[in-house]
Parts: C-alpha cells; structure tokens; sequence
C-alpha cells in the first residue's frame, strides 16, 4: 500500500512538471506555406489550464488562433469548468463557443448554463467576462435564470441579464421577471436599473419601475409605479421597501398610494404590511370606501387585521354610511358581524339630528346605528319620514 | 534510495509523455550539411538529372552491381525543393537506377524550409513524383525551429504543396510557446 501511495506521489510530482501543451490526433495536415495545422479524428489538446477533445482542429499559426469543431469538449482546469459545444475558436484572450445548445457545468456540477454561443474574454486575474448568447438558461441549486443575453463576470460576481429575462427560485416561490436585471451571484442582489420588473413572490405579485432585490434577507426596494397585489389586496405607490425584523417581514410603501383591501379602496400617506402577522396599517389622510355598502371612512391611521378578520381606526375617525355620519377618536370594524363601533367622544349626524354616546354602533348591512352610555342628542321628529322608516323597519336604537 | 526511487519514476513518467527529442535543431543540421559538403573527407555523388535536384556527398559510395544501386555510407545532401533546399544527413543512402527514387535509412535527419528538422529511420525520395516520405508503420519525430516536437506515423511531404501530412500525431508545444501563441 506504502509503495502504490509512493508510485502515486511521484506520479503526480512528474506530471505537474510536465506542463507544455499537448496535441494529439489520428490525421495531422501541415501547411507549411501559409503556417496553418489540421489535426483531424480523436483530437485533443491538454495545456496546463485546460483539457479538450474534438474531431478536427485547425492551427492558423501566423494569426495565432484556432478552430476546432465537430463536436467539442473542453474541461478548464483552474475553473473547475466543463463545456459541451458543437465549435470553438480562440484568439489571443478570446475564447467563441458554439452549440446548439451548448452546455456549462462548474461550481463542482451545481451549475448548468446552456445557450447557443458563449464567448470568454480577458484573464484569469483580471477576471473573465463570458457572454452567452441567445435563450440562455443558468440552472444552479436553487435557481433558474432565463434572459435573451447574459454577461458574467467570474471575478465580480456580476450577472447581467440582457433582453426578456427571469430569476427564478422555485423552493422560495420567488420569480423575478424584467428585460434587464444586473444579479450578483455573491452578493445575492439583483438591481433592475430603468427597466419595469414583475416579481412574484409567494403569493404576492409585485411591480415597480426599478429597484432591487435583496436575496439572501428576501428583501425588497422598488421605485416607481410601484404594484402589489395578494388576494383580494392591491397598493400602488410610487415607492416600498421591505424590512425584516426577526422573522417578521414588514413592507413600506410610501407616496401617492391608492389601495384595495377586502371590499375597501381608498387612500392614504403610507402602508405597512406585516406580512407574517397579516396586519395591513394605512397612515395618515387615510379614506376607504365600500361601494357595495356604500359606506366611506376616514382616519388617521386604519389597521387591518386579517386573521382576526378586524379592522381598527384611530385618529380622526369619520364613518359615513349613506345619510349617517358617525365620528370620534377610534372604532373597529368586525367584517364578520358587519358592524362598527366607534368610542372615542363619538358622535352621530344624520341630517339636523344630531347625537353624542359612549360607544356608537353601526350595522353596516342594516344601516341602523345603536347608541351606549351618555346619550345626549337632538332629533327632528317628522311624521312622514317616521311613518317611511317604520314601514321600512329602520329604527335606530338608544339605550342610556 | 528515496532519490533514486524518485529520479527513475520521473525519468519514467518523463519518457512515456514526452516524444524522444531530436538532436540539435534545424539550423544546426544545415550547418552541419554545410559543413559536410566543404570536408574533404566526403566522396562526392551527384545525381543532377536535368534539374539538378539531387546533390550528395557521403564517406563511402560503391556500385551494387547485384541490386543495380549505388550505395552510399554516412552521407551529407541536398534537395532541390523549390526556391529552397532540402537538407539530409543519413548513415546509408541508396539510388535504385530504375526507379530514379533515393532511399535513406538510419539516423535520417532532414531540414524543410529551414524550419522543420525531420529525424526516422528510414525516408524516400521520389525524385518524379516529388515526395519524401517514411514508412507507415514508422514513427518519425519533427521538431520546428520555435521548440515544437511533433511526433507520428506515415510520414509524407509533399514538397510541390509545401505540406506534410503524419498519422498518429503528437505535437508538443513549449509551455512559453503555447502562452505566447495564444493556446493558454
């Protein structure tokens, strides 16, 4: 055993020696007048920083370049790299692959990168800038990214995804679609400069003018016709950003917002979302309305909470449902009853009537209003209206 | 002995990866041909046809009555091949009257436009026809003035074309070389 780990070793320390390049083939055509190579069948070229393996080979030594096709191999030492492809020519720093498609595999099998042409140029040290062109598709781990181009910087970490393009994270639930998008496998960021981008996440559509996405935190940064949409909710803003806060995932949305959430829309200063909590906070001149329940509400601040299926108010509360105003300084809304109590110094108006209570109730299916605790109000009694309302069985409650 | 173990398994590896190295380089050899053709050692054989194409001087040169060849012994020559020359040193060199083809064998040794030193054991020239070539099933080593080796098989140039073609080809590039010309 000693003496094969022996053999192996000096093996080994041969081969690192030996480090010219190699060519081999079963046909070898010198054209010693034009200084051009053919090296045809079973060819191979090994260097120190690469293997490759191909049908034919030709060495145009004057312009120092080379062609190889009929099926090409090449398996890059330093990178760790492997690439399938029908031709190859290399001049100087520049490497032009062709396929269909051809194939890329390194990062130890985990990342597959197909597309029609690739081409490599620059050095190692001052990093390789490979473009791939036409349907190019980079499978790695968790990933799927499509774009018409891609140029990647290996040193930087760069990705820039050129034409219709898309991220995708199928394990996440996350894709992100835009024509260009500047992704840093690093980093994790991806930065969609000018360019609209949709990204779905989850079980949210989000949209924005430009921005970025933050992979690794799942966070979020959007400018511009800004849109997010989950069932039954839709914010539009010109700007939202998301934060994390332990595993609570809080979304900001600022600027010239108008919303939809449940039977509501409306608008206000700014949005929160927590997301985990399903808690939606509108800030600041919020005003909601319910058509179908004709019902208008103005706030201060409004929260929705959509596990509990409450909505709360705080602030300047102002409820309208058809010829009913209710006001004061909070209330809430239970969806589940339809009904609306507002305590606060709340008050009543419906026309000249006028009353104040500890806690007013609104039916917001019935439209009747029940009033507790402090009753003091002011109604004009008429008999045509009352005759109208009773026939109807609206009635508003009092009760001291 | 770890040495010893160490040296004999490079020298090993060595030579089953890399072709054995002609001696010297092209311009050597022609030097070396020149040499030849000034000493007054070599006996003088010319087969100048109307072309002047052939040109050689060996040691020894004798009459095989029973071949009907001339036989020639450690010889030095040149070849007309274009504008240029064809130099040749071989240990034995043989001109078959009828067939007007020259046949070198042992330690062969030829320079091509001054750029390609071509070493067998054994070459023909065809003298109407134009090629030089070697044996099929024998291996010729080539080495180019820049440090290319390049070894293989049925070995045949056609001089008219400026073109050699080898089987079974190993070509080795000098690590600087394969830098330089753009390979790595």
């Amino acid at each position: 055993m000693k003496v094969l780990t022996k053999i192996l070793f000096f093996f080994l320390i041969a081969v690192a020696l030996y480090s010219d390049a190699v060519m081999k083939g079963q046909f070898l055509n010198v054209d010693y007048l034009n200084q051009v190579w053919t090296l045809k069948g079973g060819v191979s070229l090994t260097t120190t920083k690469y293997m490759l393996q191909t049908q034919q080979m030709i060495y145009f030594k004057k312009e120092k370049r080379f062609f190889a096709n009929g099926g090409i191999f090449i398996e890059l030492l330093e990178e760790n790299r492997k690439i399938w492809g029908e031709s190859l020519e290399k001049r100087n720093e520049v490497q032009f692959f062709q396929g269909n498609p051809l194939r890329l595999v390194d990062k130890n099998g985990e990342r597959e990168i197909k597309a029609q042409t690739l081409e490599v140029r620059g050095k190692e040290k001052n990093g390789k800038l490979m473009t791939f062109n036409q349907n190019v598709n980079i499978l790695e781990k968790n990933s799927i990214i499509f774009a018409d181009q891609v140029i990647y910087n290996e040193k930087t970490g760069d990705i820039q995804l050129i034409g219709n393009s898309s991220i995708q994270k199928p394990e996440d639930k996350i894709k992100i679609t835009g024509s260009n998008i500047d992704y840093n496998e690093k980093t994790k960021i991806s930065i969609f400069k000018n360019t609209p981008v949709a990204i779905e996440r989850k079980k949210s559509l989000i949209k924005g003018d430009k921005g970025q996405y933050d992979e690794q935190d799942d966070l979020i940064s959007l400018e511009g016709n800004v849109f997010f949409q989950e069932e039954k909710r839709e914010i539009q803003a010109q700007k939202m950003h998301s934060e994390k806060n332990e595993d609570e995932k809080i979304f900001y949305f600022s600027e010239q917002i108008t919303l939809k959430e449940g039977d509501f829309h409306g608008s206000c200063d700014a949005v929160e979302y927590f997301e985990k909590q399903d808690i939606v906070n509108l800030k600041g001149n919020v005003d909601l309305k319910d058509d179908k329940k004709d019902l208008y509400i103005e706030s201060s601040v409004v929260s929705f909470d959509k596990k509990a299926d409450m909505t709360y108010f705080l602030g300047e509360v102002y409820i309208k449902q058809k010829d009913k105003i209710i006001t004061g300084s909070l209330g809430n809304y239970d969806k589940q009853k339809s009904i609306i109590i507002v305590k606060g110094n709340p008050s009543y108006r419906k026309g000249k009537d006028f009353a104040k209570a500890e806690k007013i109730i609104l039916n917001t299916e019935t439209n009747e209003v029940e009033m507790i605790g402090g009753f003091k109000g002011q109604f004009q009694f008429n008999k045509e209206k009352d005759k109208e309302t009773n026939q109807n069985g609206e009635k508003d409650g009092f009760k001291n | 002995m770890k040495k010893k173990i160490f040296v004999s398994f490079f020298l090993f590896f060595s030579s089953c990866s890399q072709p054995e190295i002609p001696a010297g380089s092209p311009d050597h050899l022609v030097q070396e041909i020149n040499n030849n053709f000034q000493s007054e050692s070599y006996g003088y054989f010319s087969y100048n046809g109307i072309e002047k194409e052939v040109l050689l001087k060996s040691k020894k040169v004798f009459y095989n009555d029973k071949n009907s060849r001339f036989e020639l012994e450690d010889m030095a020559g040149k070849i007309k091949s274009g504008e240029d020359y064809i130099f040749l040193m071989a240990k034995k060199g043989y001109y078959k009257i009828s067939e007007k083809n020259f046949e070198f064998y042992e330690k062969v040794k030829f320079v091509i436009e001054n750029k390609y030193l071509i070493e067998g054991f054994y070459f023909l020239w065809d003298s109407r026809e134009k090629f030089i070539k070697g044996k099929e099933e024998d291996t010729v080593f080539i080495k180019d003035n820049e440090g290319v080796l390049v070894t293989g098989t049925n070995f045949i140039s056609t001089i008219s074309q400026k073109q050699f073609n080898l089987q079974n080809s190993v070509i080795q590039i000098p690590e600087k070389m394969a830098e330089d010309e753009g390979f790595n």
